[in-house]
């Protein structure tokens, strides 16, 4: 007895759909194919606790007349007429990607059955339900939307069997070699034997995965670890830290990557979700700190996300990303107790997540902040070595210009400041107090630096107060101040310092000389609030010789000009572009000065005749 | 030399996430190709720019860019296509009124400088209804604000509109600030859920859900939002608004410990920031949050307060009370400044409301 039927929808557009949104290309059908027999295995399994069950795929070479064809077996629980009416059904309410109902049985069974037309125009099915005097079932589907339902009368186990045979041009993927490594990649961690078979040979796919293997312990473990890790990603990786969460039944590897990683390459997780891979590049799983290792791991609590790219983000996800985030501590911390050189080795390279994490998390700081490198006006240190070196005063400046502006003068005073401007390095310090109360913290404005410097001696501040009282009044139109004092190197006439707002509020003025009307009075109504704390200021050194005697003389236009130009020297020299006014300061200054300089000849060449 | 410097700072940049870090390179990158008088190099770092400013919570810093690059730009269009800007101006816009320095009429002339850009490229007024409906209702011109709404729905989408995520985020914030709390809730679903998002959704609309929440009286499902989507905004700086929205619900649970904690973590960033509105939004809500506590834990405690602030000692303790009116006060002076600008009281009625949400109280209404 055989029935013809229609699929209820357009089963072409379903297809499409599959293949658009769902599947990342045609080998996932083998992944779907295996995942409905491991899931008719583990529903069998449910009536039957005993059952192991096992995965068949023959591959049946091409004929004279015949494409070749694929036959996945399993020995779950199979269906009954009515199951199959009823995954038909499921099918033709998924019109719409959402309603894809992948979460029970029987809808899973048949959108995976569908993604085998992806590659084949004709799938047949045979099939016997566990459940007592079933018959067998045969349904033969083919792509144009049409079917076939019959029972045939022959005494089967229970179990599927689902025969695919190659559409044209899709031969490729029915080779034994491609049947055998795309199962292996999807399914090699499945806990069932899965076997694959191609005339006289098989190969079961099987593989323990590297968590589950119990003979090791300690080094010889981690040895193990790394080896796989090796063979899974290719690379060598620093050190394998082992993964687990109770929330999201997850367990796993995370391996340090050797080479420092930037926060905004993603390094993809290889993900298995109930022992079947789901993604080798899913992302959500850490936190977002922990971007310095590479996981594989098994989830057996989690939901995959729409895509099947991922895990789906929910409050157990949250949960689980915790859980994993702590193994990574835990790992951190035990080596800074029993394994120093490691820990050594993985701070050099991954500095920057392990900031990260303690800027997050307070108890990891303390245990850790002291080991992180930090670049001062000194060279290079780790936070301990400074705060021994400063008696537990830290002080640093809070952007790379700053540092830029003052690292050579205060090394030249030895003075030691912390360059800030790295990310996370200003949170650290600033945390500092909480955990140790010794500590004190101070934020330096660069333009304070110079009230570090030598004073003048009284006599000296006499003979040279006309001198800094017209060289202020000169910058005043610049929006900077001048201070004379002391320092090294004694061939740098000039220190400038700009604060962060300062060189902002430069920016806007740099922005206005272009903009239109409109923009100009944007840009002021922007600037109003930084404009309040700008503060620029001209250090000149009177160790330096020039300035010295520039201090001295009393010619008035002369100063003048050599001011301006000193203080276009020191933006140039600091690489800030010119604003109109400073570009114009420069060519007067240059022709001015070249005019004194032939005045002065002039009048040596008048005395001499 | 300097060229090895520029090419340094450049690879350095491009590892970063959009950040006020990242933008301090670039700036220290622009200013050395300014500095070489490299014009096509300054305008393609400032693009950069631009986008890390925009999206690390720096949005001045973008602005001044903007500006530089549209003026070279209508200089010679040839060489610095203006269509190119017209997304970045879309952003520029976006954030425009959280400065009460600028005058409402300069904020429409801005919004009919972009109209009559995007006309003279082809596109449509799907994105600029938008952003009108948008500055109206920041503005407190709330009537206006659902005119442009209207337009804005009935407008066809082109190149120019926001992602489906973000267009969809907005009729969200839209019901909520129409108080249709379930049906916002209901309609923010497929963002939830995960199946559409972007760039900065979900992460902003959670915001969304815990005013809707809150206002149903729901705390459990607001602290379901406060778990998924606090972490999610806690790294970057940009979402400082976003953080005062997750603080105004541990205010209302009494959640000390964890407002405590996001507090001392947030605000540098709330008086480091030079936008206004974001810093008095997230001053207010702390305002509110030792409001809260001097009413039920009255005694003075240990809190973190950056020695910026006139209010900051150096025992770090302090009475809760003294706390909630510091910085009251000093949100209410912003607050006055944009009432000033907007000739009305939207500003500090939109503080009085959230306040009243976050400690549970009757909501004051708003007439316009």
């Amino acid at each position: 007895m055989s029935t013809d039927h229609k699929f209820q929808v357009n089963l072409r557009g379903v297809i499409d759909l599959l293949s658009d949104h769902l599947y990342s290309g045609p080998q996932v059908y083998l992944r779907e194919l295996l995942q409905n027999g491991v899931d008719a295995i583990v529903a069998r399994r449910k009536v039957e606790p005993g059952l192991e069950g096992s995965v068949l795929m023959e591959v049946m070479p091409a004929g004279k007349k015949s494409p070749p064809t694929l036959m996945v077996q399993d020995d779950g629980v199979g269906l009954t007429e009515s199951e199959v009416h009823e995954f038909l059904a499921t099918i033709g309410q998924s019109s719409k990607r959402e309603a894809l109902n992948r979460d029970d049985f029987i809808g899973q069974f048949g959108i995976g059955l569908l993604s085998g037309f992806v590659v084949s125009e004709e799938i047949v099915v045979v099939t016997r339900s566990a459940k007592p005097d079933s018959p067998t079932i045969e349904w033969r589907g083919r792509s144009d939307g049409t079917y076939r339902i019959r029972t045939i009368d022959v005494d089967s186990a229970p179990g599927t069997q689902v025969y695919l045979r190659a559409k044209e041009g899709s031969e490729e993927f029915f080779t034994p070699e491609y049947v055998r490594d795309t199962a292996t990649h999807f399914g090699s961690l499945l806990p069932m034997p899965i076997t694959v078979a191609a005339g006289k040979e098989k190969w079961k796919i099987n593989q323990t995965p590297p968590w589950d293997d119990g003979d090791y312990s300690g080094e010889m473990r981690r040895d193990r670890l790394l080896e796989y890790g090796k063979e899974t990603f290719e690379t060598d990786f620093l050190d394998a830290i082992e993964l687990r969460s109770l929330a999201g039944g997850v367990q796993g590897v995370a391996f340090v990557l050797p080479h420092a990683a930037t926060m905004t390459a993603r390094h993809g997780h290889r993900v298995y979700l109930k022992n079947m891979l789901l993604s080798e590049a899913a992302e959500n799983l850490l936190p977002e700190w922990a971007f310095f290792v590479k996981c594989v791991v098994n989830a057996t609590q989690l939901r995959p996300n729409a895509a099947r790219e991922s895990f789906y983000e929910d409050s157990r996800m949250v949960a689980t990303r915790e859980e994993l985030g702590s193994c990574l501590k835990a790992h951190l911390i035990q080596l800074s107790k029993e394994n120093k050189d490691r820990l050594n080795l993985i701070i050099g390279c991954h500095y920057l997540p392990i900031k990260a994490l303690a800027v997050e998390d307070d108890e990891f700081f303390t245990l850790f902040i002291d080991w992180l490198p930090f670049e001062t006006t000194l060279g290079q240190m780790t936070l301990g070595e400074y705060r021994q070196r400063e008696k537990n005063t830290i002080r640093y400046v809070p952007s790379r210009d700053q540092f830029r502006q003052i690292a050579g003068v205060a090394a030249a005073q030895k003075i030691c400041i912390i360059n800030a401007g790295y990310t996370y390095d200003a949170d650290l310090l600033e945390k500092l107090p909480d955990a140790f109360a010794r500590c004190r913290v101070k934020k330096v404005d660069v333009n304070d630096l110079a009230r570090n410097f030598d004073e003048l001696s009284l006599e000296e501040r006499e003979g040279a107060f006309d001198f800094l009282r017209l060289a202020d009044v000169v910058l005043q139109p610049y929006r900077c101040a001048a201070d004379l004092r002391k320092f090294e190197p004694v061939e740098l006439p000039t220190l400038y310092t700009a604060n962060d707002a300062a060189t902002f509020l430069r920016s806007v003025e740099q922005s206005k000389e272009v903009a239109d009307d409109l923009w100009s009075e944007i840009l002021d109504g922007v600037s109003t609030e930084p404009a309040a704390g700008a503060f620029a200021q001209l250090c000149l050194n009177f160790n330096n010789p020039l300035i010295k005697r520039l201090a001295q003389i009393k010619n008035k236009p002369l100063i003048r000009r050599a001011v301006e130009m000193l203080y276009v020297q020191a933006l140039l020299l600091g690489h800030y572009p010119l604003k109109a006014q400073e570009m114009s300061a420069l060519s007067d200054g240059l022709l001015g000065l070249i005019e004194l300089g032939l005045g002065a000849t002039e009048k040596n060449g008048e005395k001499k005749p | 030399m300097s060229r090895e410097q520029l090419g340094k700072l450049q690879f350095e940049a491009w590892g970063l996430e959009a950040s006020p870090t990242k933008v301090a390179i670039l700036e220290q990158a622009v200013q050395l190709a300014d500095s070489l008088a490299d014009l096509e190099e300054g305008y393609s770092l400032r693009q950069e720019l631009i986008e890390a400013a925009t999206f690390g919570g720096v949005d001045d810093r973008a602005l001044v860019a903007f500006a530089w690059c549209l003026a070279q730009s209508d200089k010679d269009p040839d060489r610095f296509p203006e269509e190119a800007l017209l997304w970045k101006y879309k952003w520029t816009l976006a954030g425009i009124t959280d400065y009460p320095g600028i005058p409402l009429e300069k904020i429409r002339a801005m919004e009919d400088d972009f109209e009559n850009r995007l006309k003279r490229n082809g596109y449509g007024l799907r994105a600029l209804y938008k952003l009108r409906m948008d500055n109206a209702n920041d503005t407190g011109f709330l009537r206006e604000g659902t005119e442009y709404e209207a337009k804005w729905r009935k407008a066809r989408r082109d190149g120019m509109v926001d992602c489906r995520a973000c267009e969809l985020d907005a009729e969200v914030s839209s019901l909520v600030g129409s108080g249709e709390y379930a049906v916002a809730i209901k309609a923010a679903k497929p963002i939830m859920s995960g199946r559409i998002g972007c760039h900065t959704v979900p992460q902003r609309t959670f915001a969304d859900i815990i005013i809707a929440e809150l206002s149903l009286d729901r705390l459990d499902k607001a602290r379901e939002a406060f778990e998924t989507g606090y972490p999610q905004v806690a790294g970057n700086p940009d979402f400082l608004s976003t953080v005062g929205w997750h603080l105004c619900y541990l205010t209302r649970a009494l959640d000390v410990p964890r407002g405590l904690r996001l507090i001392e973590r947030h605000l540098p960033w709330a008086c480091q920031t030079n936008n206004p509105s974001e810093r008095m939004g997230f001053y207010s809500r702390v305002g509110t949050f030792f409001e809260r506590l001097a009413g039920e834990r009255p005694k003075p405690r240990k809190v973190r307060i950056p020695n910026t602030l006139s209010i900051h000692n150096n025992e770090d303790r302090y009475a809760p009370a003294d706390l909630a009116a510091w910085f009251h006060a000093e949100a209410g002076k912003i607050a006055a400044r944009f009432d000033a600008r907007n000739g009305n009281n939207f500003t500090s009625w939109d503080l009085a409301d959230t306040k009243a949400l976050a400690l549970g109280l009757e909501r004051p209404g708003y007439a316009e």
